[in-house]
């Protein structure tokens, strides 16, 4: 495994996990108006 | 099960191994010893370095028993499983001594729930005095719920030089299924590869956060190291009693959140991942499945938190409310609540919703516990399956398939596998809550807890503690165990030592 | 005439009781804080513990923790205030306790949802410092006579796998 390979996974799935808790926040907002 | 005939080779096979495991993971003794011999921690270094002697002069002795045999027996499958089983349960009381001489618990079964608990990632706390204790213990504390969640075969796997001829077999009796690469070995550097790099970039990140949010430096990087083992391996331990909610910030929060759902993912998801297979984080079943529940899940708490008032905000229902789901489905077992919190505070339904996420639990060969999202997922689409099936006719032949790195077809030893180990998770839940009935704790708080237990998650509603019945610490110690080694190892062990014990007995009345 | 002078005093020692009984309850155990949290949100409150960890600067103000000896609680404070604590609980080392006034909050919606106090004043009633640990003799000599057998140990093994290598 090349080290781009490895701070390309990295990246791929800190951003991902930062989109899923966004979208968990993004509903926790609206119901908790 | 079928007798298993047990000779002395094969116990000269199994204490060689088992002598291996030992030697390796208690060297990791040497961590808290530098960091108490630097911090100049005089009577923690002494704890250690006579826990770390009696440790490896016992897996020496064990090695020495079964040196002769290693080259001439083969290492089979039920070798395997009880090399892992046992290396656990003997591992845990050697592990303890620290604790134990440093006298922070309450009794040696304190310690070795201690002990259990950070082998097996769940994160419940009998240690007393968490705001005093030594870096070094702390150090040791977090160490094995890293260590404890790469698998201690897995790490004795990859030190081993010569000795590949059973590898296979001991790196399944560890509860990790995935088959990453063909070599195990080369399996095991992997997870640990990985382990690796986010040990160094998530430390640096929560050190740096650690820094801005008003810690110095030093600390901050002690507890960035702490909380970064704890969140990867989803274990649930931290540096202080009030767990995370000694940072008092949202940014340390938000950084643990992200730490410990990526922990808690599949590690055959991180290596295809890694090689490049971006998609595969959205056609797994298993993301598939945690994210719907997790979404689910989540809904109904922040709704009900919200609509009786608990909290006045929306971002405290996010913190306090989303953050327990999150940690309780990753089964990682971070708090920013004190424990009776949820008992005095948010009502049965959130409660209900929190134990039904600790039982689901996370991905399957993870650091996760529960049932597994694998599971979830297979059982889910069984049911599709069979209801399919009922409604069309005969002729109709209809393949069901899911999506796991690979497409794999849904055979039925699949969906059964999955339908038993369920169904033994259940049976510990349930037995788990009756027991704290017994004892008089509430209900719900039994069940809570029998949750947190057997999904080796680590919330707690209150019920764990120091004085705490005897009987319900042993039976947590032993739900954990068999919950993180899902059950089978723990089975052939039980049923190998039986069946060494009757022939042992029919050796005995022949003569 | 005596009527009215009994009743005057009773009056008076109702009135004046009133400011004793509604002087800020102390607490020096905080589970006391966590189970009737629902009763004293909001309320003023006094309580005494060890600060422990360290101060955490948040600029105008600063979190301090401060323990009972099992439970630790957050406290707001002022940092200018919070520098008035020297010492802070850790390993073989006691923090100041210090006494805190001010307003209890279940739930902050300042802050999350924490459970903490916004400090009012700060009082330092016992300075802490440097605690030494004992370390018995028994430790010491178990610690070096184990230290001996297992050297012996590892050495004895590396021999005997050297004299059967392949």
């Amino acid at each position: 495994m090349t080290n781009k390979r490895i701070i390309s996974g990295i990246i791929t799935e800190i951003s991902y996990t930062l989109m899923f808790l966004f979208v968990l926040y993004g509903i926790n907002m609206i119901l908790a108006r | 099960m079928k007798k298993i005939i047990k000779n002395f080779d094969d116990f000269k096979i199994i204490n060689f191994y088992v002598g291996n495991v030992i030697i390796v993971t208690a060297s990791m003794m040497l961590i808290p010893i530098l960091t108490s011999l630097i911090f100049k921690e005089w009577s923690t270094l002494l704890d250690f370095i006579i826990s770390i002697s009696i440790a490896i002069s016992l897996g020496i002795f064990l090695m020495f028993t079964g040196r002769s045999k290693i080259d001439t027996v083969k290492v089979q499958w039920k070798h395997g499983l009880i090399i892992a089983s046992s290396s656990w349960l003997i591992l845990t009381l050697l592990c303890a001594v620290p604790y134990e001489l440093s006298g922070k618990t309450v009794s040696f079964l304190d310690a070795c729930f201690d002990v259990m608990s950070g082998f097996t990632t769940t994160g419940l706390v009998l240690t007393q005095d968490l705001d005093h204790l030594s870096l070094g213990l702390n150090m040791w504390r977090h160490i094995i719920t890293f260590v404890g969640g790469q698998g201690m075969v897995v790490l004795a796997l990859s030190f081993m030089v010569n000795h590949t001829l059973g590898a296979y077999k001991m790196y399944v009796g560890e509860g990790k299924d995935a088959e990453l690469v063909p070599n195990v070995k080369n399996t095991a550097r992997i997870i640990w590869k990985i382990s690796i790099v986010y040990l160094i970039i998530g430390t640096i990140m929560l050190w740096i956060n650690g820094m801005f949010i008003g810690m110095q430096p030093v600390s901050a990087f002690f507890h960035g190291l702490f909380i970064f083992m704890s969140a990867w391996s989803t274990g649930g331990f931290a540096p202080m009693s009030q767990n995370i909610l000694y940072y008092h910030s949202l940014s340390y929060e938000l950084l643990t959140m992200i730490l410990f759902v990526i922990g808690s993912l599949n590690f055959a998801l991180h290596y295809a991942v890694w090689q490049g297979n971006k998609k595969e984080i959205f056609k797994n079943i298993e993301t598939q499945s945690f994210f719907i529940t997790v979404l689910i899940i989540s809904f109904f708490v922040a709704l009900k938190l919200t609509n009786s008032g608990v909290y006045s905000n929306a971002i405290s229902v996010f913190r306090k409310g989303v953050y327990s789901v999150l940690s309780a489905h990753t089964t990682t077992g971070f708090g920013t609540l004190y424990s009776r919190q949820f008992a005095t505070e948010w009502g049965d339904f959130p409660v209900v919703m929190l134990i039904i996420a600790m039982l689901i639990g996370g991905s399957a060969c993870s650091t996760a516990g529960g049932f597994k999202g694998l599971r979830m997922g297979l059982v889910f689409k069984s049911i599709v399956a069979e209801v399919d099936k009922l409604l069309n006719s005969d002729r109709k032949i209809k393949v069901f398939k899911f999506h796991h790195i690979k497409e794999i077809v849904l055979g039925d030893g699949m969906v059964k596998s999955a339908y038993l180990i369920i169904t033994c998770y259940i049976i510990l839940f349930f037995i788990g809550t009756a027991l704290g009935t017994y004892y008089g704790y509430p209900l719900l708080s039994s069940a809570f807890e029998a949750a947190s237990v057997t999904g080796n998650v680590g919330l707690s509603i209150g019920v764990t503690g120091p004085s705490m019945p005897a009987a319900m610490k042993i039976y947590y110690i032993i739900a954990m165990y068999l919950g993180r080694l899902e059950f089978i190892s723990v089975f052939v062990l039980i049923g190998a030592t039986f069946g060494g014990i009757k022939r042992l007995w029919l050796r005995v009345l022949e003569q | 005439m005596v009527k009215s002078f009994r009743t005057i005093i009773l009056v008076c020692v109702l009135v004046l009781s009133f400011p004793i009984t509604c002087k800020a309850k102390e607490y020096s155990n905080f589970n006391d804080l966590i189970e009737n949290s629902k009763s004293i949100d909001n309320i003023k409150i006094t309580l005494k513990g060890e600060a422990i960890g360290e101060a955490m600067n948040r600029g105008k103000y600063s979190w301090v923790n401060i323990s009972d000896g099992s439970t630790a609680m957050g406290i707001w404070i002022e940092s200018e205030q919070a520098k008035s604590i020297k010492n802070y609980g850790k390993y073989s080392y006691k923090g100041d306790i210090v006494e805190i006034n001010g307003t209890f909050n279940r739930a902050c919606a300042e802050h999350g949802g924490d459970m903490d106090v916004h400090a009012i004043s700060v009082k330092i009633i016992q300075t802490g410092g440097i605690v030494t640990i004992p370390i018995s003799n028994n430790k010491k000599n178990i610690a070096l006579i184990l230290t001996v057998i297992t050297l012996t140990l590892i050495f004895s093994y590396k021999k005997s796998t050297k004299s059967t290598s392949k």
